[in-house]
């Protein structure tokens, strides 16, 4: 078996041009593979990530009668009692949490107007569970108001200029004020920039006319233990509803599943095109080694054994390929996963999102080990695969056929 | 008796003509002789040594090697017969380009699986001097003439000492000098080794090194001695 095994190394070396493009394409392919497969799920959990501090914290706590279908609506408030504050400041997993009051409403600049969720907050809590503040130019003031980018571009408004929201009080009574705007809100997420007014929570509350809120935002020492978390909370705080940032997601993950999988079959098809690298060099091999063929059996090799030789041509290829191809995927993946790309910056934040990646700042790769699993088993298979077809066909015929094609 | 063929008969399929090739041979051969088969082109010569030499099938007919029928085996029970049995000497030589004259030369025994390497290289060199190649071993097949060459392929099919060395026109790709030198080389393993030698040529000069011809004409035979 050990001189098949160096027959079949000394064909490949004495085709070193055609050895070398086969290993180009193959670590071409594989390399690339990696690369955007890395990307691509770094921007996934980069994108939840920024979720998580924009919009959902990992727990959230809610009435028991939330309404999924008008989730801005007042209906939906209830009462922060000290008996949640003193679980809240108790259990020692919680980082901190931030209670939000949102409704709907209308805003305009006596010109336009445009609907909006306005959401109050406190300034200082907020903070330790969302990054809202640190997207912020100017800051949010005391009977002021700061307004998503997106919304401040529409209605042609900047920080300093007036504007006037419109809304229903908790008693139904239409009300409408006229505040400052002292900042502009740039997230990654474009529907946060389009419809969202922040105000703070106080003065929400007197407008409304309600000591209630929406919401408490909570944030945990470990996104992945929060089922555990919603439990233990659920037991002490029976009279509310406990809701993971998962369930919060929910329809983004779906998005995120769906775009994954579209992205999954373009990516492993690159990888097989530079396959084919492989088969075609494993067909020509075979057929231009005829008459070698002829005369191996013609010594009383057998068909196993040319086949074998073959297999460890196909193999070798292959699997040093690929290797090579997986080391420099991992060199160029080193920079994307340790130093991380600014896309936003790259691409524009706007081209990202509407892509459905919200994110921003520094994007760092995974490292993806089912993409390297991947690569290799498929290059296995397709050397393998490239190698026995066009032998099974050679050996099929008589030595002296095998001969016969030089004369 | 080392080779008995009875009526042996090969087809040709080509499209919607055939040609009978071999036309109810009957032949046979004793343990160390040193035969050459002759005639015309386009007569048989290579398809008879090719059934002969199991890297063929003929249509019908019986084939004994040393008593035992060996028409028809099965793809690998030929493989065993000619790795066991028979060396092959090609016009073409045939040699594996991306070995070098020794691993050519020890391919065989490697495929034989019966010697260890401590006697495979005694073999190889011991043969590499009887073909006058001795000095050459690391030299690749393309590097060598034609002449050498066929030296190489000659030492490749008779290391492993086989019953009987086949050899289709040996000497048509080399000068009449060369030719004869190479005929002389395999007379001389033939005396000395006791190899037997089946050789086919259509050149007047080989024939007359051969102890025994066999006319073949149209796929029949006819003989004469020398
Ligand atoms: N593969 C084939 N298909 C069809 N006919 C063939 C084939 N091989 C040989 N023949 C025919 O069979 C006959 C015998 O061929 P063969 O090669 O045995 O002759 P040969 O005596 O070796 O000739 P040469 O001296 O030219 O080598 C020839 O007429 C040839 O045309
Ligand atoms: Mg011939």
């Amino acid at each position: 078996m050990k001189y098949i095994f160096t027959i079949a190394f000394k064909n490949i070396i004495a085709q070193k041009r055609r050895t070398a493009l086969t290993f180009a394409m193959l670590s071409f392919g594989i390399s690339f593979f990696i690369v955007i497969y890395g990307m691509l799920e770094g921007f996934d959990i980069s994108s939840f990530d920024n979720l998580i501090k924009s919009q959902t914290g990992h727990l959230k706590i809610r009435s028991t009668d939330f309404d999924e279908d008008s989730p801005y609506d007042l209906d939906n408030t209830f009462k922060f009692s000290s008996d949640i504050s003193s679980v809240l400041e108790s259990e020692s997993f919680i980082k901190g949490y931030a209670e939000r009051i949102n409704f709907v409403a209308e805003i305009d600049n006596t010109i336009d107007s445009s609907p909006v969720i306005v959401v109050g907050i406190d300034s200082q809590k907020d903070k330790s569970v969302f990054d809202l503040q640190d997207k912020m130019r100017g800051e949010l003031k005391p009977e002021s108001c700061v307004l998503g980018s997106v919304l401040a571009e529409d209605l042609n408004l900047a920080i300093g200029n007036l504007c006037y929201i419109t809304f229903r009080d908790s008693s139904g009574m239409i009300t409408s004020i006229e505040l400052e705007i002292t900042g502009i809100l740039t997230t990654a997420d474009l529907v946060i920039n389009s419809t969202t007014v922040l105000i703070n929570i106080n003065d929400a509350q007197s407008l409304l006319n309600t000591d209630k809120i929406s919401e408490i935002a909570i944030l945990t020492d470990n996104p992945d233990k929060v089922y555990g978390y919603r439990d233990i909370l659920s037991s002490k705080i029976p009279d509310r509803q406990i809701i993971t940032w998962q369930a919060l997601a929910e329809d983004f993950a779906n998005i995120t599943r769906t775009k994954r999988k579209g992205s999954s079959v373009i990516l492993i098809f690159i990888l097989i095109i530079s396959m084919v690298g492989i088969i075609n060099t494993m067909i020509m091999s075979v057929y231009e080694k005829k008459t070698e063929i002829g005369t191996m059996k013609a010594l009383g090799m057998t068909d196993r054994q040319v086949e074998y030789m073959f297999l460890f041509e196909g193999l070798i290829i292959g699997i040093s390929g690929c290797l090579i191809g997986l080391f420099l995927g991992s060199v160029f993946n080193f920079y994307f996963a340790y130093v991380g790309v600014d896309w936003g910056a790259l691409m524009g934040a706007e081209d990202l999102a509407s892509m459905g990646f919200s994110v921003t700042g520094k994007i760092k790769s995974t490292w993806p080990l089912s993409a390297y699993l991947v690569s290799f088993i498929l290059s296995m298979a397709a050397s393998a695969a490239a190698s026995f077809y066009p032998a099974r066909k050679v050996l099929k015929m008589q030595p002296v056929e095998c001969l016969r094609t030089i004369q | 008796m080392l080779i008995e063929v009875k009526n042996l008969n090969k087809t040709y399929y080509s499209g919607k003509i055939n040609f009978k090739a071999l036309n109810d041979i009957n032949f046979s051969l004793e343990k160390g002789e040193f035969t050459a088969l002759v005639g015309p082109s386009g007569s048989g010569k290579t398809t008879l040594l090719n059934c002969i030499g199991c890297i063929d099938n003929p249509d019908n007919g019986e084939i004994f090697l040393e008593g035992e029928n060996i028409i028809f085996s099965k793809p690998d029970k030929q493989a065993e017969l000619r790795r066991e049995n028979f060396g092959f000497i090609f016009q073409t030589y045939n040699l594996i380009p991306v070995l070098t004259v020794y691993e050519n030369i020890e391919l065989p025994l490697k495929i034989l699986k019966r010697y260890n390497d401590g006697e495979i290289k005694k073999m190889v060199l011991s043969i590499l001097d009887e073909v006058g190649l001795s000095g050459l071993d690391k030299r690749k097949p393309l590097e060598l003439s034609g002449g050498q060459q066929q030296r190489v392929s000659i030492a490749r099919a008779l290391v492993k000492k086989p019953k009987i060395i086949f050899a289709d026109e040996p000497t048509a790709n080399l000068d009449s000098a060369t030719g004869e030198a190479i005929v002389d080389l395999m007379k001389n393993l033939n005396e000395k080794d006791k190899i037997t030698f089946l050789f086919s040529t259509h050149d007047q000069l080989i024939m007359k090194h051969a102890r025994r011809l066999v006319h073949i004409r149209d796929g029949k035979l006819s003989e004469s001695e020398v």
